[in-house]
């Protein structure tokens, strides 16, 4: 089928069909980010933490302005080279606007590779701080659940493989006891037996999946689960069937919903009493039969250590009795070993504390007390000394800071200073105060001013991706972190001081879920329009043979949506990296 | 539309301008952004800095639509459908507004802190 004007003008539009299809295109595209920006303006009105402002990288943002805008003059210089008639030119700025679009993913993979794998941690005085996880002498990172288990519970329906590893592992190469009987359902035809499977007391095999050994066990008692549920199903089937037909075959209630569904409702229930007194008595198919429930093993006090996002511990502080609870279902019981969070610590942010202290009306003083008091509570680690350190040199660079802008600008009509520390200067101290603070501590002759601060902070460049450990963290010839040339001290968190601990992903705040459903949404349209263009390019030649002027019509209205993306990213770069 | 070789060869140098000016309000929206000197209002960002960030955008996103989307030349049809929802979505921002309007329902919303 021929498409009617796709290279010359309708009459009434006087427009060609595919360009009024992509205007209308674009016309919702306005509405979907309009959307999205004025709910990120919502969020940020209404935040109730502090808004992480130009907490995003600037050059990675600022390079990818670069090439959307120089990809948008090319791809147009492209369509021009077309109506030209010029083949390899179009071929040449095409291939330019495409390596753009790649150079762009390529960028954004970085940016978000750097958030995800960028954690913080919010203790319950609200003070926060970030850094990456420490990993310790397995390479894993140091973030777990640990409880010292006395029994495991587990689930007869529903065990997952790695988990059992993991717990298995854990407990070791030894025997554990039942705590129970465990009774399943076996099915020879339409008969149901009650077959014992583990008696109480019975020792089982942590080694192996031979008769007798728990992953054996397991595998029965998930068949025998299943293949109960599939019985039971069928039999809570048949009586609906057979309370249904009683209602139907019933005129009285033929002209009545209500009626019906009511009387349905009861011939259900007496159906099924019905056959389950029917079946449990000749012990043939049709009764509903029980679950085998759980196998509890009796277990040592084993350490088993779990990631967090496997499950919930009921009580995390050390010592204390506490229970594990894991997405399959499985439960440890035990005590609640070191469950803490080791960090490495590249940005520490009293912010939150500092905005909920002053909505509670707290004096200056109070809340530099509060502040102080979480430097103590850090205990006497070398990470902690480490932090108190930097705290003492960011309080004299914040008062030198502050002395400088109010020199510099003078007072305002009141007599107070025009310009004074931002909250974020006065109250965060980021990785590149960090380098810059370490740097003139390890120096006795350098004294901390603005200048010494200035000249040792990181720059741009180095701040691409955020603290690079391995640059600032010297590895010794043994491969290992001197723990004395650590530059950014490692912290160890007890779980119960934690109120919330996250990488930078949606999940952390609002900020995070709004930057990355825009840039993404925004990348997918990058993707998109790339696939597209890229299309002309190398399937393109045939149709500028035979006609180049659709071929030219097609690379306009491609590009039309390739300015579109560069025109969101006008607003995305100032509203997300420099607000 | 500009559609004989010579306009269009015109109008090429015209692309390029206008990227290099593009270029240059990027510079100038990180200068204004980072440059202490160039920090209109209080120090830091605030309402006045959102403001000017925002307008340079909306320059730079004009030079975009109407140069190289050749919205300075189109047909009527296409400014109905653009400027349409774009005024929607413009409406749709300022929505929100209204919420300050709204005495009860802007204390009812603003989180109470205290206590949590």
């Amino acid at each position: 089928m021929e498409i009617p004007y796709i290279v010359n003008a309708r009459k009434d539009t006087g427009l060609n069909n595919s360009k009024i299809a992509i205007w209308l295109f674009l016309a919702s595209e306005v509405m979907l980010f309009g959307g999205l920006f004025s709910s990120y303006i919502f969020l940020r009105i209404y935040a109730d933490y502090p808004w992480p402002e130009r907490a995003l990288p600037v050059l990675p943002g600022l390079v990818n302005t670069f090439i959307l805008i120089a990809s948008s003059v090319t791809v147009v210089f492209a369509w021009a080279s077309l109506k030209l008639l010029q083949w390899r030119k179009f071929v040449g700025y095409m291939s330019f606007t495409l390596v753009c679009a790649v150079v762009f993913m390529v960028l954004k993979g970085f940016e978000y590779n750097a958030k995800l794998h960028h954690q913080s941690i919010q203790y319950n005085d609200w003070t926060s701080i970030e850094g990456h996880t420490h990993y310790d002498e397995n390479k894993k990172a140091d973030n777990y659940y640990t409880i010292n288990a006395t029994s495991v519970a587990f689930d007869l329906g529903s065990y997952y493989e790695p988990y059992l590893d993991t717990i298995i592992d854990s407990i070791g190469n030894s025997k554990v006891t039942a705590k129970s009987s465990i009774v399943i359902n076996d099915f020879d035809g339409d008969k149901v037996m009650r077959i014992p499977l583990v008696k109480q007391g019975e020792g089982i095999n942590l080694e192996g999946d031979d008769e007798g050994s728990l992953r054996y066990i397991l595998e029965l008692a998930k068949e025998s689960f299943i293949e109960s549920r599939r019985h039971n199903e069928q039999v809570r089937e048949s009586a609906l069937r057979k309370a249904w037909a009683n209602v139907k075959g019933n005129d009285d209630f033929r002209f009545n919903a209500v009626d019906e569904l009511t009387q349905y409702d009861k011939a259900k229930k007496e159906a099924a009493t019905e056959e389950a007194a029917a079946i449990v008595e000749s012990g043939v198919y049709g009764t509903i039969v029980p679950n085998a429930g759980a196998l509890e093993v009796v277990v040592d006090g084993a350490e088993i250590k779990i990631t967090p996002s496997w499950g919930k511990m009921s009580v995390a502080k050390q010592g204390e009795k506490s229970m594990l609870k894991l997405k399959d279902q499985t439960v440890i019981r035990g005590i609640a070993g070191d469950s803490g969070i080791s960090i490495d610590v590249d940005a520490v942010d009293h912010r939150h504390l500092v905005m909920k202290a002053r909505d509670r009306n707290y004096s200056q003083e109070k809340i530099d007390e509060m502040i102080e008091d979480w430097y103590k509570s850090l205990g006497d680690s070398k990470g902690a000394e480490k932090l108190r350190e930097h705290w003492v040199s960011h309080k004299k660079w914040r008062e030198l800071w502050a002395t400088y802008l109010k020199d510099e600008y003078g007072p305002n009509e009141d007599g107070e200073p025009k310009r004074v520390p931002t909250d974020v200067e006065w109250y965060r101290v980021t990785w590149k105060h960090m380098v810059a603070y370490e740097q003139i501590s390890r120096d006795k002759d350098i004294e901390l001013s603005l200048d010494t601060v200035k000249q040792f902070t990181p720059g741009m460049v180095a701040g691409f991706v955020g603290a690079n450990h391995g640059k600032y963290n010297p590895v010794g010839d043994d491969g290992k972190v001197k723990e004395s040339e650590r530059h950014f001290p490692v912290i160890h968190v007890a779980r119960e001081d934690i109120r919330f601990e996250s990488v930078f992903s949606p999940k952390m705040n609002n900020y995070y879920a709004i930057y990355f459903t825009v840039t993404g949404l925004h990348g997918l349209h990058v993707i998109g329009g790339a696939l597209v263009l890229g299309y002309y390019l190398f399937f393109g030649y045939g149709m500028y043979k035979e006609n180049p002027e659709w071929l030219a019509n097609r690379v306009e209205v491609g590009g039309l949506f390739w300015h579109f993306v560069d025109l969101v990213w006008i607003f995305v770069f100032p509203i997300f990296y420099l607000m | 539309m500009a559609d004989s070789p010579e306009a269009i060869k015109k109008s090429i140098k015209l692309y390029f301008c206008i990227g290099m000016l593009l270029f240059m309000f990027t510079v100038l929206t990180v200068l204004v952004a980072t440059v202490p000197a160039l920090d209109f209002g209080a120090h830091g960002f605030d309402g006045i800095d959102a403001i000017i960030g925002v307008a340079i955008a909306s320059v730079k996103a004009g030079l975009v639509a109407f140069i190289f989307m050749h919205l300075n030349h189109e047909k009527k049809a296409i400014y109905w459908i653009f400027f349409g929802a774009i005024a929607f979505a413009v409406i749709l921002i300022l929505l929100f507004a209204l919420s300050f309007i709204d005495p009860i329902i802007f204390k009812g919303m603003m989180p109470d802190r205290i206590g949590q």
